[in-house]
């Protein structure tokens, strides 16, 4: 059946069906229930809805299954296996020849990071949907908001139907606005989609075809996918629900974009059989328009896209390679810590971001999926997964929200093997090495040949050309002088040659010598000028970065030199941002930049300070008196809270200050004790934890974050493992109290000695009592009170 | 502008009052401007309603029963009921959730900011509603009560899956609510509005009507 499909797929124009809601509520189906089990209670409606929609024309029907997942299901007294194996019976007896299409509509949890569902739930549940419609002819996703979710989508069809080649249909529900209601545009779903091995792509539900139209070309020109258009009968009237274009104006509408290449067309909300017979008159079974479409090379995340049509780069910094801070950071889980690195290169020009986590003494692939979930949170450029460690790449493979990068593959067959198909299977792009098992060549001519064999077994596991990056390697000019000019010469060969976007690690260039912002500038600008596309670097470095810019206006890729100028012009210069109190002022004593709430000032303090005086006694001595005088304001109702939180960042900033300083001198500084933080599961609210560890870090307490949702057994388990005496809890909503509750009884259970601090808008004093707690804080300074009675 | 947030909101919701010494922190009144302006930019305004009849305790044509007390009396006289959520999407959401890891002070106040947003969105989706109602003549729709949300008084909180659910809210808007109905994106509102033919006025909204009216830091009024 399969063949059969994608063959027509590229031949021809294929129509789907209409709606099932609307058609379900047409005969007294009420607002809010679920439409799946009407396969089980009423299955001649539905059967009777297929076949008005074959009989009207349809080539592809979709399944009464749209909701049936376990999260809709749960309290309907039946199973996903149960609705979806009946409902695709029901449209198998309806389409006769005809296909069936497994119909899968959004969870209706919202994924991590915006929701609570995890990725590999959301896997999980779309494998159990998949599993019991293994019948269908196809798997169409619809109405997705969501790249996340539809990824999950993807792996879960491919882990269910690995061989059997079973054709997916993906599409998404925009706005007006280009993008979908979770911020993601027209780019990101052509470059996800097209990497990902689908069949088909496109638009359903939210707009008419008159909103739609201009959309669905915009995607026409970024996909060489079929695609498909399945809009909702026009726009709602607000009052009665009425949608405002007929059948035949949705038609000629239609039929308009067809010409601009859409060929499989069907509708949403709002159509009926009239609407599909009137499409299928115009439109079954014609040729499709060509197109002609280019896919350019691209990454992207859920939310932006990096086209590589100019030079874009790579950020090197998150790689522990002697760097202590860092690898302090990875082995105690600090994402904050690896967060910033990541922002601070984005700041500075990063359009990508290289991620290595490599350290002998870490589990790195149950690691990199942490980390890569807590970067894609708050930073939307495009990530490279970098390891050597197979199962490390694969498992930030799978949780990675986009189009990501793998650094490397190499020359060498096994390799190649065992890394293509990862590349493929998640929808990747791939950095090859021109190395191979003897080493790496040292003529331009040896690269360029492993290079070939890199792009020959890319091809053969369908992965595009566009997405097979090379790295010529950079040889260090202290060591193998003569054949740094070879790997210039093979950037240009195999750009010229094969067509192929290059990478280069430039910092290697200058190990051993001085000066090796010097080194690293020169062998850059060389590099660019014979067609290096990848730089990665330390975009931190200024140097470098001014290379770029001028680079940017030479190559003619700056045009009128316009970002250049604005950003080097004397006016530029000296016509900056309104000068930030005490931003540059270094005048202030530690304890006003601290009680004015100046970062800035609090880090060149302490700075002036450490060539007096100890660590310890700068904390003691200035830090926490600081605090205790505004924390004595806040609590006379002299401050508000985002004043008490300014200066609990100053002192934070003069925290990192003496902790730099510390780790450069090879010291540490015990905590004053050690504190659990969580939000207790179900409830999602965290903003007032996070205030209070805030300030507890800045009375010298070390805080195990463990986050929101937290399980209570999670808690516990931390508790003892790190023998930690105080625990605070934190729940906002009347709903989650419960457990609370229960995350208290859990860690009494144990019989883990410790003190409980809870806090949250909808406790009290006498409520904290009621469920076990030891203390019930008003507020973060009543926390740190309690933390300096109990520890 | 559809986005705008009003200072003073922000601040009311920070419990900030005449007695706070602003002038101890130099930077707070610029910082507290600079996130209304990316709370704003980060906005996108949505809602989406439906009008149902009331028949007795029900909600003609879903399977929603109105049986708490207070819903009752705030809905007494009115013979139709309008439906709504409103939200500004996940952008909000994605600031604080960065802030919170650079810069928690800002989270803050952008929360605030969002608090604030949300109950514009809310107030303006209810004006465009009264306009189409109006503009509707046969729906005989003279008279609104104010809004009356799940989580007031003993209209249960559970309650916003439902309503959730009805307004298909997730398709339409892309909001959605978890297990335990904490509405994501997080800076959304549902309601319940009377309609009537006649004056009706809704006698439980408002922070007067509010249990904890007399130790609320937060209230308008």
């Amino acid at each position: 059946m399969k063949k059969d499909l994608i063959s027509q797929l590229n031949k021809q124009t294929l129509i789907l069906d209409g709606a099932m809601g609307t058609m379900l509520q047409n005969v007294g189906l009420p607002a809010g229930s679920l439409p799946e089990l009407l396969s089980l209670t009423n299955p001649d409606i539905v059967y009777n809805i297929h076949k008005a929609y074959i009989d009207a024309g349809s080539d592809i029907i979709y399944s009464n299954t749209f909701g049936a997942n376990p999260y809709k299901l749960s309290g309907s007294g039946h199973t996903t296996k149960e609705i979806v194996s009946r409902s695709i019976e029901i449209a198998k007896s309806a389409a006769s020849d005809k296909y069936v299409a497994l119909d899968i509509g959004p969870i209706g949890q919202l994924l991590e990071p915006n929701g609570l569902l995890t990725f590999e739930d959301a896997i999980d549940i779309f494998k159990e949907i998949m599993a019991a419609g293994e019948n269908a002819d196809l798997i169409a996703i619809e109405t997705m908001a969501d790249l996340y979710e539809v990824k999950a989508a993807i792996i879960a069809s491919k882990e269910v139907f690995m061989g059997t080649q079973k054709p997916v249909f993906v599409t998404m529900t925009i706005e007006e606005n280009k993008r979908t209601f979770l911020g993601c545009s027209l780019d990101e779903i052509a470059c996800y989609l097209n990497a990902a091995g689908v069949d088909a792509i496109g638009l359903n539900c939210s707009l008419g075809p008159v909103e739609l139209k201009p959309i669905i070309e915009g995607l026409c020109k970024k996909t060489s996918l079929p695609v498909i258009l399945k809009p909702n009968a026009g726009l709602p009237d607000p009052i009665t629900g009425q949608y405002n274009i007929g059948a035949e104006m949705f038609s000629s509408l239609l039929n308009e974009i067809y010409f601009k290449g859409v060929s499989i067309f069907g509708g949403c909300c709002g159509t009926t059989p009239d609407y599909i017979k009137a499409i299928a008159h115009n439109l079954k079974g014609r040729a499709i328009v060509p197109r002609g479409v280019y896919e350019k090379p691209a990454v992207c995340s859920s939310t932006k896209t990096v086209y590589l049509d100019s030079v874009k780069l790579i950020g090197e910094r998150i790689n522990p390679t002697g760097k202590k801070l860092l690898k302090e950071a990875i082995k105690t889980k600090n994402m904050g810590y690896i967060i910033k690195q990541g922002l601070a290169q984005v700041d500075s020009g990063a359009d990508i971001l290289d991620v290595n986590i490599g350290l002998p003494e870490i589990d790195e692939a149950g690691l990199i999926p942490i980390v890569i979930k807590s970067l894609q949170k708050t930073i939307d450029s495009p990530l490279q997964i970098d390891s050597s460690d197979v199962g490390a790449l694969e498992a930030g493979l799978r949780v990675y929200n986009g189009k990501p990068i793998v650094n490397s593959v190499n020359g060498d067959s096994e390799n190649l093997d065992k890394i293509l198909p990862l590349v493929k299977k998640y929808g990747s792009a791939v950095i090859g090495l021109t190395l191979d098992k003897n080493g790496i060549p040292e003529s331009a001519e040896g690269r360029y040949k492993i290079a070939e064999k890199i792009l020959n077994a890319a091809l053969s596991h369908a992965i595009k050309k566009e997405d097979v990056y090379i790295d010529c390697l950079t040889l260090t000019a202290s060591a193998q002088q003569k054949e740094v000019m070879e790997t210039i010469k093979a950037v240009r060969l195999i750009k010229e040659g094969l067509g192929l976007k290059t990478v280069l690690g430039v910092s290697n260039v200058s190990f051993g010598l001085p000066n090796r912002e010097l080194i690293n500038s020169a062998f850059l600008t060389m590099a660019l000028a014979n067609g290096l596309d990848l730089p990665i670097i330390n975009p931190n470095n200024k140097t470098i970065m001014d290379y770029v810019h001028a680079y940017k206006v030479l190559s003619n890729s700056d045009v009128s030199a316009e970002a250049y100028i604005k950003k080097f012009s004397v006016n530029a210069l000296s016509d900056g941002a309104p000068v930030d109190p005490g931003q540059t002022k270094g005048i202030m004593s530690l304890n006003s930049a601290i009680i004015s709430g100046i970062p800035m000032e609090a880090e060149i303090a302490t700075k002036e300070l450490l060539k007096t005086e100890s660590e310890l006694n700068i904390v003691d001595s200035y830090l926490i008196k600081a605090l205790d005088i505004v924390g004595k304001k806040f609590e006379a109702g002299e401050l508000f809270l985002p004043q008490l939180l300014l200066s609990a960042e100053a002192a934070q900033s003069a925290f990192e200050t003496l902790k730099n300083n510390m780790a450069l001198n090879g010291t540490t500084a015990a905590p004053k004790g050690k504190i659990i933080l969580a939000t207790v599961k179900g409830d999602i609210h965290d903003i007032g934890k996070n205030i209070v560890k805030a300030l507890l870090q800045n009375y010298g307490y070390e805080i195990f974050d463990l986050g929101k949702d937290v399980p209570p057994e999670e808690i516990t388990k931390c508790a003892i493992s790190n023998n930690i005496k105080l625990i605070g809890l934190s729940a906002l909503m009347t709903t989650t109290i419960k457990n609370m509750q229960e995350t208290i009884y859990a860690l009494r259970k144990s019989g883990h000695d410790c003190k409980i601090v809870v806090g949250g808008a909808v406790l009290t004093e006498e409520y904290a009592k009621m469920i076990g707690a030891d203390y019930y804080a008003k507020d973060a300074m009543a926390t740190v009170d309690i933390a300096r009675a109990t520890l | 502008m559809v986005n705008k947030i009003d200072k003073g909101g922000v601040l009311r919701l920070l419990a900030y009052n005449s007695a706070h010494n602003l002038n101890n922190t130099p930077v707070i009144d610029e910082l507290v401007n600079e996130c209304i302006l990316e709370a704003e930019n980060a906005s996108q305004f949505r809602y989406i309603y439906k009008i149902f009849d009331i028949n007795g305790c029900k909600l003609e044509g879903t399977d929603i029963y109105l049986n708490s007390r207070d819903i009752k009396a705030h809905l007494e006289g009115s013979s139709k009921c309008l439906v709504l959520a409103a939200t500004i999407g996940v952008g909000v959401d994605r600031l604080i959730s960065k802030y919170e890891i650079t810069n928690i002070t800002k989270a803050v106040i952008i929360d605030a900011c969002g608090s604030v947003a949300a109950e514009r969105a809310q107030t303006k989706a209810i004006s465009e509603a009264a306009q189409a109602l109006m503009s509707n003549k046969g729906m005989g729709c003279n008279f609104m009560t104010s809004q009356y949300s799940p989580g007031y008084g003993d209209f249960p909180i559970s309650m916003q899956n439902k309503i959730i659910d009805i307004l298909q809210a997730q398709k339409t808007i892309g909001l959605t609510v978890t297990e335990n109905h904490i509405m994501i994106p997080r800076k959304s509102i549902t309601s319940l509005t009377g309609i009537s033919g006649q004056a009706v006025s809704g006698k439980l909204s408002g922070c007067k009507n509010c249990v904890l009216y007399n130790k609320c830091k937060f209230k308008k009024n």
